[in-house]
């Protein structure tokens, strides 16, 4: 080999390598330029639910058990581009069968893998939006509800332009394997509530599983859980739940289910049952469990302090006319806050001194009065007595301030 | 002996430790931490409901203390106030059996205090001495509530609400050990980056006496307690 054959040969290779460098991405299938997903239609008689990602925004596309029973007939997908096809340029979709694969270099192969009918035979593209094609519900899950399987079913759509082939592929979680059902531990009874627990190694190896616990005054099973008489907690992540508001000493019976990422249900785990038991609290046995405790809460200050109990009648008329009118509204919520910020002193000086505390219940009987007969007002007069009230007194401070100033520019 | 020679040392190192210009210092912000046991089973003669229900031993409270410091001369006086958070727990009792129940009732207590405080720090200032004694008395105002099993808010048969206030007073006597003893260059970049002057860790004795002043009415929630924690002047 001479040394010019040589160079001819370097320059040649590198013409090559040059040429696949360039070449290699535009024959490769790229993803679709400029594609938008526009969003999933049913096509019969039969309703989406938000888990297929029906809408524009989806990126997720999830069928579990209970769709599969419930989607017959088909569903339209809509797509569009961001630029305006050319003259000539084609589409199609393929679909792979669950689990498998399409390949995306042309318009006609369908593979092995590849659910065996063209989902929209090559056609021309002529418009950049509104694109459809429609896709057999019973193909894309599978055929077999009962299937126990979770697998992917990819929508490939497909776009020959001048020869250069481009995709988008839209991916269908079938999921039709549910959970595992959970193993319930004895439930523990409280006052008022039952903690259920359980464990759930079975399901170990699921992502996001959640649990739903369920509850009756009857004994149920997993065929009549939906019934109306048995209660249903939210879904759940923790190992435990504490059923609240229940009856002291009536039989609860408690079953939980698992539920996956895809909102299959496990069925429910065996069921167990119990009673809830009255019990004190630290408040109710301090207070009424034997000891007496005279401690009776409450941060009413300076009428407590003044009539020596929070639960004296006054106090609790005070208490409720805050409760009613002066809580619903901004001022009297600020007035609220500044005398609680202001009062805890002046209410401990008082509650020192004897006199002091008769002075305060005199000074406060008007208020008192006031207080009852507010509270016992429709709330309407109330009110209105009310806003009465503080406007007499607003007209008065303001009357007053003009009278000084004008007294005060007078000297 | 041997102690009366670790003094010596350290004193001698101390006095010889370079002085540096600090930044202005004005305030401090304390994170401390104790045992804390209320003393409510004291309102009784022959019942111990507390130590029935939450057992007999204390619990974690944890506080944080804000101090503006009004005076700077022979040592600091500063005006504080803090906030902190401690709860009990326990199992509720059956009504029928007195027994033991499966539920729990938990105890909640957020001490609000206000100070006056003294620290002694001019030894500290004026010669290296790296330890900083205080006092510490004021106004103490617990806000404290009880849950029940389902985390509600009980009320007793005579309708009062297991939640509300109390009010009461405090006296602290502490002592706190100056970081910057340790690594006087440290102490300085500390001051130059985020302006903090003196790290301290310290410990405080902590005498509360908080039922209202005396009221029979009332929770007895006082207590006599070690705190500790670290210290940030700055």
């Amino acid at each position: 080999m001479t040394v010019e054959s040589g160079k001819t040969m370097l320059v040649g290779a590198v013409a090559v390598v040059t040429a696949a460098t360039v070449f290699l991405p535009v024959c490769a299938e790229a993803e679709i330029s400029g594609f938008e997903f526009n969003g999933i239609a049913p096509v019969g008689d039969f309703e989406l639910d938000d888990r297929i990602g029906p809408h524009s925004v989806d990126t997720e596309h999830v069928i579990n058990v209970e769709d599969c029973k419930k989607y017959s007939g088909s569903i339209e997908i809509t797509w569009s581009v961001d630029w305006t096809p050319a003259d000539g340029t084609k589409w199609g979709v393929k679909m792979s069968e669950p689990g498998g694969t399409c390949s995306t270099s042309d318009l006609s192969d369908l593979g092995t893998s590849c659910y065996q009918e063209m989902i929209q035979h090559e056609t021309d593209m002529v418009s950049s939006t509104n694109n459809k094609f429609t896709i057999p519900m019973d193909p894309l899950m599978g055929g077999d509800c009962s299937a126990g399987t979770e697998k992917s079913t990819v929508i490939y759509i497909i776009i020959n332009e001048a020869g250069v082939y481009s995709d988008q592929q839209i991916i269908f979680d079938v999921d039709l394997a549910g959970p595992t059902a959970p193993v319930l531990s004895e439930p523990s009874e409280g006052d008022s509530n039952v903690t259920v627990k359980w464990t759930d190694d079975a399901n170990s190896n699921e992502t996001d599983i959640r649990y739903r616990v369920y509850w009756s005054d009857s004994k149920f099973d997993d065929s009549n859980k939906d019934q109306d008489s048995v209660s249903r907690s939210d879904l759940i992540t923790a190992s435990s739940y504490k059923v609240p508001d229940l009856t002291n000493e009536q039989e609860y019976w408690f079953g939980v289910t698992a539920v996956d990422n895809a909102d299959n249900e496990s069925p429910l785990s065996a069921v167990s049952s119990a009673m809830p038991i009255e019990a004190y609290d630290f408040f109710e046995y301090y207070k009424d469990g034997g000891a007496g405790g005279r401690e009776s809460g409450g941060f009413c200050f300076i009428a407590t302090a003044a009539w020596g109990s929070p639960m004296a009648g006054d106090v609790m008329a005070l208490r409720a006319f805050r409760d009613r009118f002066l809580l619903t509204w901004w001022p009297g919520r600020l007035f609220v806050k500044a005398y609680y910020l202001s009062s805890p002193p002046l209410a401990w000086v008082i509650s020192k001194s004897e006199a002091l505390r008769a002075l305060v219940r005199t000074a406060l009987w008007p208020l008192v009065q006031v207080s009852r007969f507010l509270n016992a007002a429709p709330a309407w007069l109330g009110a209105g007595l009310l806003f009465s009230i503080w406007l007499i007194w607003g007209l008065g401070v303001s009357m007053l301030a003009v009278t000084v100033r004008r007294r005060r520019r007078g000297a | 002996m041997r102690v009366v020679r670790f003094i010596t040392a350290i004193l001698v190192v101390a006095t010889a430790l370079p002085a540096f210009a600090e930044s202005d210092r004005d305030m401090l912000l304390e994170i401390k931490f104790g045992p804390y046991h209320p003393n409510i089973d004291s309102e009784f003669a022959n019942a111990t409901p507390y130590a029935d229900m939450m057992g007999g031993g204390s619990v974690l409270m944890s506080q944080l203390e804000y101090e503006y410091e009004v005076f700077n001369g022979l040592g600091v006086l500063s005006i504080g106030a803090s906030i902190g958070y401690s709860q009990d727990s326990g199992h509720q009792k059956l009504k029928s059996t007195m027994q033991d129940s499966k539920d729990s009732t938990t105890f909640h207590i957020v001490p609000l205090k206000f100070d006056l405080v003294y620290r002694f720090d001019y030894l500290a200032y004026r010669y290296n001495v790296p330890l900083v004694p205080f006092v510490k008395t004021g106004f103490d105002y617990y806000i404290w509530w009880i849950t029940n099993g389902v985390g509600d808010v009980p009320k007793s048969a005579d309708g009062s609400t297991g939640r509300g206030g109390t009010f009461g007073g405090h006296l602290s006597l502490g002592l706190a050990f100056l970081m910057d003893f340790f690594s006087p260059s440290t102490a300085q970049n500390f001051d130059v980056d985020v302006g903090v002057n003196n790290t301290y860790l310290f410990a405080e004795y902590v005498m509360s006496w908080v039922n209202d002043f005396g009221s029979s009415n009332s929770f007895d929630l006082s207590s006599k307690t070690f705190m500790a924690g670290i210290a940030f002047e700055f």
